[in-house]
């Protein structure tokens, strides 16, 4: 029997995982994580929110199938040309083939006072930590402005703003106090949302419960002691309590060579393939990925799906689809589905939707330790509900 | 070797077992979900559905039925060629004729001027065209 080829992943991530497990029959397979723990990031705004920390992480070794080997320690470099890795502790590993998914690496100071705004008001893209101090403020908010903004487009998740800021709504609702409250979502679009056609669901549902939207905002400063956040087209914002979504730059790891990465850290892959430039053993999926179109766990798992085939010698292409499950409050939940040839599908808002997502939520971790269960249903998913098909359902 | 293998099959079998426990048992810790589900099974329209049940199954039992199928897709072929905006005019005029309480005699010369009026004309033209169609 030929021996294995050596499939090196790095990130243990939705990406990462779903791979090690897909691909664990035909490779000697080994993940490197940084964390004993995988987390589900979504959670954080259920943290923020709703207080609820179930669905936030589960041990890593406890995702991967049998057969998977796990390595926790960080990643210093990763050499494309001589096929190495190296750990922080310099030990190096050699592959035959390798995958970068480590996802983002949150910047609080790219945004100038934004991480003394954090510690105020906590934010829901770091940290748990981050996530319950916004439920602080939500719970104990009486009156005054509160202000959702943005400062940098390419944050992961894009629907999350615009959730938070209605999650927000419902708790001021639900603890009768929102009438006192005046809200804002401040974003750099010209539109409330990125993906123009999606407005036709989300502004409608915006306007209806009260929420003020400021567009061409940029968040670049904040003043912390006066309440006021300046952005890069010059408008100020004044707030009593405000939570900025923070700059997110590509992963902390040397890459060799220097053009495998651009000017934010971030991985230069093709967006079809995910290969690594001229390198058709090298990959990288997920956020920490230029391919990724949204920094989403749905996009770094039909990378992962895409380059597991490929590898296996099929002709897999990612379609650039997106899938983000948005929860709006008062359980109605909508979808952002779009792909490379169709803008965002107008799907409505609607408590079939909330019960979607939430079953998706609910049934994650079955997902990423079980592709060879759940790939013939997404297949089926994905295929019935292209943006093809909702283009023609939702006009 | 071969015990060997049926008990890791059954390891693995019972591990899977388990993991499907965890997610029913997520999917019944979310009280969201439930609340969700529960609200969307429990609302006047279901209620409505499951008291005219007999009647509902009933009618579906006639749609279906080949010639009736056969019969509900030409009126639905008829409905998409039908013009907007004629039917727009046409539900205008039967509005107009309800608000007129009384009927106002028309004189012979009245009728003819009427009648020579272009939408009028082209009025007549239409329904002559059907009473053709079915005539023929």
């Amino acid at each position: 029997m030929a021996e294995k080829k050596k499939f090196l992943i790095v990130g243990g991530g939705a990406g990462g995982a779903i791979l090690a497990n897909s691909l664990v029959k035909d490779f000697d397979v080994t993940v490197i994580n940084d964390s004993p723990y995988h987390y589900y990031w979504p959670q954080l705004l259920q943290i923020a929110f709703r207080n609820d920390y179930s669905n936030l992480y589960r041990s890593l070794s406890s995702l991967l199938v049998k057969g998977v080997n796990l390595v926790i320690d960080r990643v210093k470099k990763v050499d494309l040309q001589d096929r190495i890795v190296t750990l922080s502790n310099n030990k190096t590993i050699n592959y035959d083939y390798v995958a970068i998914a480590p996802g983002v690496t949150i910047e609080h100071k790219g945004i100038d006072g934004n991480e003394k705004l954090v510690e105020q008001y906590g934010d829901f893209h770091s940290t748990p930590q981050n996530a319950s101090k916004v439920f602080d403020v939500v719970s104990n908010m009486k009156k005054g402005t509160f202000v959702i903004a943005v400062g940098d487009p390419y944050h992961r998740c894009p629907p999350s703003p615009y959730e938070g800021i209605l999650l927000a709504d419902e708790v001021f609702r639900l603890r009768g106090v929102r009438n006192d409250i005046n809200m804002i979502l401040a974003v750099p679009y010209p539109r409330a949302y990125p993906a123009e056609t999606f407005n036709e669901v989300l502004e409608p549902i915006l306007k209806e419960r009260g929420i003020n939207v400021m567009t061409f905002f940029t968040a670049d400063k904040i003043d912390t002691e006066n309440k006021k956040i300046t952005s890069l087209e010059g408008e100020e914002l004044s707030y009593d309590a405000a939570i900025v979504v923070p700059v997110h730059k590509g992963p902390k790891i040397e890459i060799k060579p220097d053009d495998a990465i651009n000017q934010d850290g971030f991985i230069n892959a093709d967006k079809f393939t995910n290969q690594i430039l001229k390198y058709d053993d090298a990959f990288a999926i997920g956020d920490a990925s230029t391919s990724a179109n949204a920094k989403t766990g749905v996009t770094a798992h039909l990378q992962a799906k895409v380059v597991s085939k490929r590898v296996l010698g099929l002709d897999a292409r990612n379609t650039g689809r997106t899938n983000c499950p948005t929860e709006l409050g008062f359980e109605k939940g909508t979808f952002v589905i779009s792909d490379y040839n169709h803008p965002a599908a107008k799907v409505p808002a609607n408590t079939i939707n909330f019960i979607m997502k939430r079953l998706f939520a609910d049934a994650y971790w079955d997902i990423i330790r079980h592709p060879e269960f759940w790939d013939p249903i997404f297949d089926v998913y994905f295929e019935n509900t292209q943006p093809e098909v909702l283009w023609k359902l939702f006009r | 070797m071969e015990e060997i293998n049926e008990a890791e099959l059954q390891s693995e079998s019972l591990e899977r077992l388990l993991h499907l426990v965890e997610m029913v048992n997520n999917i019944l810790k979310d009280e969201e979900l439930l609340k969700a589900i529960s609200k969307l099974v429990v609302s006047e329209e279901t209620f409505l559905i499951i008291d005219r049940l007999p009647q509902l199954i009933k009618l579906i039992e006639q749609l279906t039925r080949q010639e009736n199928l056969e019969k509900i897709e030409l009126m639905l072929s008829l409905l998409q060629s039908l013009d907007k905006q004629m039917l727009e005019k046409l539900s205008n005029a039967f509005k107009a004729i309800k608000a007129e309480e009384k009927v106002k005699p028309m004189s012979i010369s009245k009728m003819i001027t009427t009648l020579s009026e272009p939408e009028v004309s082209k009025g007549l033209n239409v329904m002559l065209n059907l009473l053709k169609a079915l005539g023929s």
